[in-house]
């Protein structure tokens, strides 16, 4: 469930990276390991890799898929074995844990024979070694899904956990992909004693690397290991498999006191009401949400790292007067483009389903509540984005007037983006969905305006700098705001008069 | 309080609703009863604002539907067939939500919800998540905000479905009550012998027209509701 677009997208561009990069990728491990006879260390360190990407890609949709699965009450009525059902319930697990393995394992072994020469035997070992630690990941993936299922029950705020550990995972990786030079230099520097502690700590592993450089006993020592494991996982599933799908693990009840309330307005109430569909749902957030929080950081690392960013700039920007004053530029354009992940109102429709009759029978404007999808875009995106906005126009010292067109464009195209998205997806709703995640993920309005929006301002870039050519680089901003001013207004001229009525015409 | 006059509604080339004409009079309890398929649900949304029709006119309260929705919403509650509410939503939540959407004042919702909720017994459950409501809790919940803003008309589309017999019998005084208010309940429904007992009015329809509708009396004679229904269907 938590293995979102964003996310997917990024183990994608791992795998291509992991096999190209000259400083942290497979190649370099392999130029430096495999001549000087290090293959099993190789190996068995990309078992290991290969394992923690398998796992972390597939933990939580087995979580979903495994544990939370909605129809498995139907299914186990009927005259189906319970052990078929786990056992296809599993093979989409072991697919998706291969697809995330094979991101590492596969890169590794293309870059062994390309520094060790191609062999098929070893190849043809290799691609077994890689079946069997397929094994391995469904396994640990499915105690680690039986881990996340239990703490998950017991959680109140569940949405806002599955994004905080979805996001610290994210720094994580960014981290280590920032130190993985270092590592791998230490790694390098100490090649004996860290096969010597692989080899005593990640036994498995290191009989994995044997097997791969072409020695059969270790492949068969590996291969009944991970035999046990993906045995004993079955064994162990099949028992409890009813009892798992079938107990709900519900939180304490919650006894309703009567606490004294006040009268809100109808917009107000709408407004509330979509911010509790957003923040109900992890999904939600992190499809079409990641913008906010990248925005407060990006925010908060400014303000934190200010002296750094301003030598920095005076560094590279040293007697760079032409590159200087395009520094409103350059910070409108990274400001929009990470306000550009928001694409809050792109599924907003879609997202009522089937409970559109509620607003639809109650005496509210089509407007107001379109308009309450607009706001809370808007109020998610533009209130850390302007936040960020004023932090980095203090930070890199830009004059007030250009500080007021950076944000002015900025909030332009915040307001263009929650337009263009609710247009999109009154234009293509789909209220029928029994998953949310089809709105969320597998939708037309999320898919345009994701990239869609990235593209548009690839385009107002390269229209900005041409335009610059010819006015000066401040007039040329200046005209930025007003075309993307003047879109989001023709846009929101379209929802009040075309959207209004698309949305009054939806279900019937 | 309702009128219908020539409502017709098509589903491509199917008449769903052809040339429906009815009434229903301030302090009425209207059954609707048809086969699957009829039509009911489809009136029902149109009355309610949310499906538009092709031709014909609704009246609610003397207010158009096709010219002053929101006076006519205001006016009215429905409550689907199928009550699929906020389940991102705790109970007192979409109570205060609804509230708030129809303007009922703080002190005046929380009475209604204190006195609705304990007749129902849903009181101590409307802290939890919608989404961990029984099929009967969701429905329960969705009656008591029909009638929290205090509606002239009551749309019911098979409103008995998934309750409890406490909860029917409930929801049958409920109903008694509103119409002795000077209100009016336009309710479908399949269980015959209930429309027989508890309306005053009865309107019959099939594939899309009107068959028979008239006081309960007029409707079924001598006869039983359900035989009349029968013959009807033939």
């Amino acid at each position: 469930m938590m293995l979102k677009a964003l996310f997917r997208k990024q183990m994608m561009e791992f795998g291509v990276r992991f096999l190209r990069d000259r400083r942290t990728g497979a190649q370099s491990m392999a130029v430096q390991l495999v001549p000087a006879g290090y293959g099993q260390l190789y190996f068995a360190m990309m078992a290991l890799i290969a394992l923690a990407f398998g796992v972390f890609g597939s933990v939580f949709n087995t979580y979903a898929g495994l544990y939370q699965a909605k129809d498995n009450d139907l299914l186990l009525s009927m005259p189906i074995p319970p052990s078929r059902i786990l056992l296809a319930r599993l093979t989409s697990v072991a697919l998706l844990g291969l697809l995330y393995q094979s991101l590492v394992w596969i890169p590794a072994i293309l870059a062994y024979h390309l520094n060790a020469g191609f062999s098929p035997v070893p190849l043809i070992l290799q691609l077994t070694v890689g079946l069997f630690l397929a094994m391995a990941v469904t396994a640990l993936t499915c105690l680690l899904g039986w881990i996340v299922a239990l703490i998950s029950a017991r959680l109140k705020n569940k949405s806002f956990i599955t994004v905080l550990l979805f996001l610290i995972f994210f720094a994580g990786y960014y981290v280590l992909y920032g130190n993985a030079y270092r590592i791998l230099a230490a790694i390098l520097a100490n090649a004996d004693a860290v096969g010597d502690g692989v080899r005593s700590w990640a036994y498995p592993f290191w009989q994995a690397g044997g097997g791969a450089v072409g020695h059969p006993l270790p492949l068969l020592i590996f291969a009944v290991i991970a035999s046990l494991c993906a045995a004993l996982t079955w064994i162990l599933l099949e028992r409890s498999f009813i009892r798992i799908a079938t107990t709900s693990r519900g939180t304490a009840k919650k006894v309703y006191r009567e606490k004294a309330v006040r009268q809100g307005s109808v917009r107000s109430a709408l407004f509330r009401k979509e911010l509790k569909r957003f923040t109900s749902s992890a999904a939600y957030m992190l499809n079409c949400g990641l913008g906010t929080a990248f925005l407060t950081a990006l925010a908060v690392a400014l303000l934190i790292f200010a002296g750094q960013v301003r030598e920095g700039m005076d560094l590279l920007l040293d007697g760079e007067d032409t590159v200087r004053q395009f520094l409103p530029h350059i910070a409108a354009f990274a400001l929009c483009l990470t306000a550009a992940m928001n694409d809050i109102t792109a599924p907003s429709v879609s997202m009522e389903g089937k409970t559109l009759w509620i607003v639809r029978s109650c005496p509210v404007r089509p407007w107001d509540a379109l308009a309450a999808k607009l706001q809370l875009h808007v109020v998610l995106t533009l209130i850390p984005q302007l936040a960020a906005g004023i932090v980095c126009c203090v930070v890199l010292g830009l004059s007030l007037p250009a500080s007021l067109l950076t944000l002015t464009v900025c909030a332009a195209f915040t307001v263009l983006t929650a337009s263009a998205g609710l247009c999109l997806n009154l234009l293509s709703p789909n209220l029928s969905w029994t998953n949310e995640t089809v709105p969320l993920k597998n939708s037309i309005p999320v898919f345009v305006m994701l990239f869609g929006s990235w593209g548009f301002l690839a385009v107002m870039a390269a229209g900005v700098y041409a335009l610059s050519l010819l006015l000066s680089p401040a007039l040329s901003l200046a005209a930025a705001a007003v075309l993307v001013a003047l879109f989001a207004v023709l846009l929101l001229i379209w929802l009040r008069k075309k959207g209004t009525a698309l949305y009054e015409g939806l279900g019937g | 309080m309702l009128r219908i006059d020539h409502l017709v509604k098509t589903y491509g080339d199917k008449r769903a609703v052809d040339d429906l004409t009815l009434r229903i009079a301030p302090g009425e309890i209207c059954g609707f009863i048809g086969h699957n398929g009829a039509g009911k649900t489809t009136t029902l949304k149109a009355v309610a604002g949310i499906l538009s029709f092709d031709s014909g006119e609704i009246l609610v309260n003397g207010a158009s539907v096709r010219e002053d929705p929101l006076s006519v919403k205001r006016a009215l509650a429905y409550i689907p067939d199928n009550p699929d509410l906020y389940d991102f939503m705790s109970g007192i939540q979409y109570l205060n939500f609804v509230g708030d959407i129809f303007g009922v004042p703080a002190e005046e919702r929380q009475t209604a919800i204190r006195t609705l909720g304990d007749r129902f017994g849903l009181t101590s459950d409307l802290a939890q998540p919608i989404s961990a409501y029984s099929h009967g809790m969701k429905q329960k919940l969705a009656v008591i905000s029909a009638w929290i803003h205090k509606p002239k008309l009551i749309l019911m589309d098979e409103p008995f479905v998934g309750l409890d017999p406490i909860a029917a019998h409930l929801l049958k005084e409920l109903m008694r009550e509103h119409c002795e208010g000077g209100g009016a309940i336009f309710f479908s429904t399949h269980v015959l012998e209930v429309a027989e007992k508890l309306c005053d009015k009865v309107v019959i329809i099939k594939q899309g027209k009107l068959v028979r509708s008239g006081t309960m009396d007029e409707v079924r004679g001598d006869a039983s509701l359900e035989s009349v229904f029968l013959e009807l269907e033939e």
